[in-house]
């Protein structure tokens, strides 16, 4: 018997290597392109920006993108107030980006996914403690509360990410709470219960492989949201300080100087925007391919 | 002989999805006399109601195409209608029963509304005379105090009496042709002699000609004149009932008939048929039923042509005659 | 149903009075208002003086019970800036908060129920991926920036609107297409899906059986029972448009709400930031009540039943 169970074991893992393979091959690929820039340059900041992001040089302040009159080939998108060059500064910015967004979805989904798993297996008292609880995150404005966690224990860059993650976990809680309330009057739970689990295990080994696809998917689009937060925390000046440079003290610096030097604001902006719109369309392909439904569609 | 009131001729219809083309109906000819209730029979995916939304121009787009073929009504091709002329004849000359009169009526409109949806696009009738004409056709069917129902909400009404409404919706225009889609399947027990006792009435009384789908055998004893048996999107014979129910001659007919559970008390056998449906999306090649069938040979592996079998008789079967 | 409101009523009581807590402890972590409302060489004496008039000497529960008390009755306490009562203050930027988000929302409809109706009557074709395609770049599209953009085009090259203020009628323009341009995309996206659900409903397609032409169908059968979830959306993004003006306001330098909790933020002028968030908040949650018992109200399921 326990060699037919390991033979059947095998089966099922090689099936599944080859279908996350195909899985992957799906993928939408001009978005997973930018993706991968975007690791790859805040990965390698310190070897593919042309140059210091913090260098001052006065006397090349103010200069326009290099397809423009006036701009120069060493400094493609020019440069700001400061001579310091634009796209070494974008480069440098998205580490930033990176760290906070992912780090800050894995901690909001962590946290909002139990808080979830939580509420929807225990139903009762449990479950609209945390319901209540997610209503009061959910009816406050979540800019100032970051703002505000942020003006008192200080802009570093873990605070940033906690505090990010302290405004975002109410988006997975309400949904994971309904697939585990769907899941917990599953027969296979109850089937678990009777065999006698403990009710915490039945959490871990039950719900949770089962709600991790639409885990996925959330945290997936939640990137991009992540990201434009941390944008918006830099740009009214609460975000991770300078000298570390971010996209979003990128737009602040150039919307003091529009027109003068309109591509300061510009380019930043633009990444933001790309980083974004490949991170959801990736989330939304991925959902696609997720659904149990995706068999009979078009 | 009456004359035809419908006939449809070599009908293909496919659906395009991720993982391929199902072709759901495969050359399907047949036809309804008029006065004549057709039964036609099948499981799932055998294409029954795939046929029937193709009847009333509802097959789904854009996945579900209606590749060929003519659907003749009255003597003319629907198929070849502009959508406002299907518009005109949907509803009031061809009239269908949808499935489950749960889900069929808008839980925000009124029943009394919905019913006169029907003839509020056909015919031109006064506010007045509308509730009154409703009410007549509410009575056709024998749901009581129709006046007070008239402003009832469906999820006010019994299963057994939403699926009322939509019958006497479908009756409201008096059509030529009435296409009923599985109509007892989605009620209880109890409710499904109520209401099969009421389309026989209506039929016995109206002369309606109807085609009835469904996959229940005994519902077509009961109520069809003739029989069309349909697997995988072929008709694979088609007799009228009391010849069909006799003398089967196609195996997957004669299978279905066996499965009907019988037996004296005590001992009920249960006969099913070998094997299982094929995946819609790949038919086998040739006869669709050879892999389940005792008598089948390397021939069947060509499609079998339809061949006669008796007076009004159709088999679509190579060996049909060693049965 | 009144069993229901009641129990709604209860649970937005619970909630508003969470955030009354939550918002008094985050102030109260942000700074020590002392050290804030006097002079950096004030004496120790002072302090404790001080310290004892703002009733700061007590312990945290007892100080949260004064808060609740005074709030219940509408007293927010005084500005450490302006010196004056905190709701008098919120009162009056309130308006101009209020023309923005109701210029925002309308926009925002204008813009995004009939991108997401036509997107999903038109499933599937290049009018529906152009919509979505819109949608989702709207959605990708930091707020601040945008903001920047528009004043960028509009103000700055072509002149054709003011970059910040509130003065004469085209001044809200810019700041409102700013604040709705997210909020647009994601009700668009909602409203397909939705529509879409509709469209798929048995309902629908009996209805077309019955020979009722198409336009009538989408009226009557579609967009009707669709209303309900899509009225649930303009009011929830009305309330959150509501809370979400304060980056909008802060590149507008628009007089409402929002640029007065950014302002009180960066001042630690904590009154005020613990009164925008609380009121912001209960409007929030008021719209969503509303919008139940509407819901509730117009179903004529739950009406009889």
């Amino acid at each position: 018997m326990a060699g037919k169970n390991s033979t059947d074991n095998e089966t099922r893992k090689a099936e599944q290597k080859i279908k996350f393979r195909m899985l992957i091959r799906r993928i939408p690929k001009i978005p997973a392109a930018i993706i991968l820039l975007l690791f790859i340059s805040s990965v390698s900041a310190q070897w593919i920006a042309p140059h210091d992001p913090t260098a001052q040089t006065l006397l090349d302040a103010l200069k326009p993108p290099v397809w423009l009159k006036g701009g120069s080939a060493s400094y493609i998108l020019g440069t700001d107030a400061l001579g310091r060059d634009v796209l070494s500064r974008i480069i440098y910015g998205s580490r930033v980006s990176v760290i906070v967004g992912f780090a800050g979805v894995l901690l909001s989904a962590f946290v909002g996914t139990l808080l979830g798993m939580i509420a929807g297996y225990s139903g009762g008292k449990i479950d609209s403690v945390i319901m209540r609880f997610t209503d009061m995150m959910l009816s406050m404005p979540y800019i100032l509360i970051a703002m505000a966690i942020i003006a008192a224990i200080g802009p570093s860059l873990t605070n940033i990410i906690i505090a990010l993650a302290l405004c975002n976990w109410v988006g997975y809680t309400r949904i994971i709470r309904f697939e585990s309330m769907k899941l917990s009057t599953a027969e296979f739970v109850d089937m678990a219960v009777i065999s006698g689990s403990g009710r915490f295990r039945n959490l871990f080994v039950h719900i949770l492989p089962n709600v991790l696809n639409t885990v996925l998917v959330l945290a997936t689009l939640d990137v991009g949201k992540m990201i434009i937060f941390e944008a918006a925390l830099s740009f009214l000046g609460l975000g991770v300080q300078p000298p570390t440079v971010t996209w979003g003290g990128l737009c602040a610096d150039g919307r003091s100087n529009l027109s003068f030097g309109w591509w300061i604001a510009t380019f930043p902006g633009i990444a933001i925007v790309m980083t974004c719109l490949a991170g959801n369309l990736i989330g939304d392909w991925l959902r696609d391919e997720l659904d149990p439904r995706h068999q009979l569609r078009t | 002989m009456d004359e035809k009131i419908l006939e449809v001729k070599g009908l293909h219809i496919h659906f395009s999805t991720d993982r391929g083309v199902i072709r759901a109906v495969e050359g399907v000819d047949f036809f309804i006399r008029k006065r004549e209730v057709l039964g036609l029979v099948g499981e799932s995916a055998s294409g029954k109601s795939v046929i029937g939304q193709a009847l009333v121009g509802v097959v789904a787009k854009p996945a579900g195409r209606i590749v060929s073929g003519e659907i003749l009504f009255n003597g003319q091709d629907i198929l070849k209608k502009s959508e406002t002329e299907v518009e005109k004849i949907r509803g009031s000359e061809i009239t269908f029963i949808p499935q489950d009169p749960t889900t069929a009526l808008n839980p925000l409109l009124s029943v009394g509304f919905q019913i006169s949806e029907a003839f509020k696009y056909h015919r031109t009738l006064k506010v007045d005379d509308m509730a009154a004409e409703v009410i007549k056709v509410m009575q056709v069917v024998n749901i009581p105090s129709p006046e007070q129902r008239l402003k009832d909400y469906p999820h006010q009404l019994s299963g057994g009496l939403k699926q009322r409404v939509i019958i006497a919706t479908a009756l409201a225009c008096r059509p030529d042709l009435l296409i009923a889609d599985e109509p007892t399947s989605a009620l209880d027990v109890t409710i499904q002699m109520q209401i099969i006792k009421l389309i026989r009435e209506i039929q016995d009384r109206f002369h309606m000609t109807m085609l009835l789908i469904t996959h229940n055998l005994g519902l077509v004893a009961k109520m069809c004149n003739r029989v069309a048996v349909l697997y995988c999107g072929r008709i694979v014979e088609e007799a009228p009932t009391k010849e069909l129910f006799k003398r089967p001659r196609h195996p997957y007919t004669k299978g279905l008939l066996a499965s009907l559970p019988k037996g004296e008390k005590g001992k009920v056998e249960l006969y099913t048929i070998p094997g299982q449906l094929p995946n819609p999306l790949y038919h086998p090649e040739g006869c669709h039923f050879s892999p389940r069938c005792d008598l089948s040979t390397g021939k069947c592996k060509e499609v079998p042509v339809m061949e006669q079998a008796g007076e009004d008789h159709r088999v679509r079967c190579w060996r049909w005659r060693e049965m | 149903m009144g069993l229901y409101i009641v129990r709604r009523l209860w649970h937005s009581v619970i909630v508003v009075f969470g955030v009354i807590v939550i918002t008094f402890l985050i102030a109260r972590v942000m700074g020590d208002p002392v050290a804030l409302l006097l002079p950096p060489d004030a004496s120790k004496e002072q302090r404790i003086a001080m310290t004892h008039e703002l009733g700061l000497d007590k312990p945290l529960y007892v100080q949260l019970a004064v808060y609740v008390g005074q709030v219940v009755r509408g007293d927010f306490g005084k500005s450490f800036r302006y010196n004056q009562p905190v709701l008098r203050l919120v009162l009056e930027k309130f308006p101009a908060t209020l023309y923005l988000t109701i210029v925002a929302t309308i926009i925002s409809i204008m813009i995004s129920l009939p991108l997401g109706v036509i997107s999903a009557v038109r499933r599937g074709t290049i009018t529906d991926r152009i919509g979505m395609g819109l949608a989702v770049l709207g959605q990708s599209i930091p707020n601040f920036w945008a903001g920047i953009m528009l004043i960028l085009l509009f103000a700055v090259k072509f002149r054709l609107f003011p970059p910040s203020g509130y003065a004469g009628w085209n001044a809200v323009i810019l700041p409102a297409f700013t604040l709705a341009l997210f909020f647009a995309a994601a009700t668009a996206r909602l409203t397909r899906s939705n529509v879409l659900d509709e469209l798929d409903a048995d309902y629908v397609r009996y209805a077309r059986l019955k020979g009722v032409p198409e336009r009538t169908v989408l009226l009557r059968h579609v967009i009707r029972n669709a209303f309900i979830s899509i009225l649930n959306m303009v009011a929830l993004q009305f309330g959150l448009l509501l809370g979400g003006a304060v980056i909008t306001e802060f590149i507008f330098s628009w007089p409402g709400i929002g640029r007065l909790s950014i302002d009180a933020i960066y001042g630690r002028d904590f009154p005020v930031v613990q009164a925008t968030v609380i009121i912001t908040a209960s409007c929030f949650i008021l719209i969503n009540l509303f919008v139940d018992v509407v819901y509730m109200a117009t179903d004529p399921r739950v009406k009889r039943g």
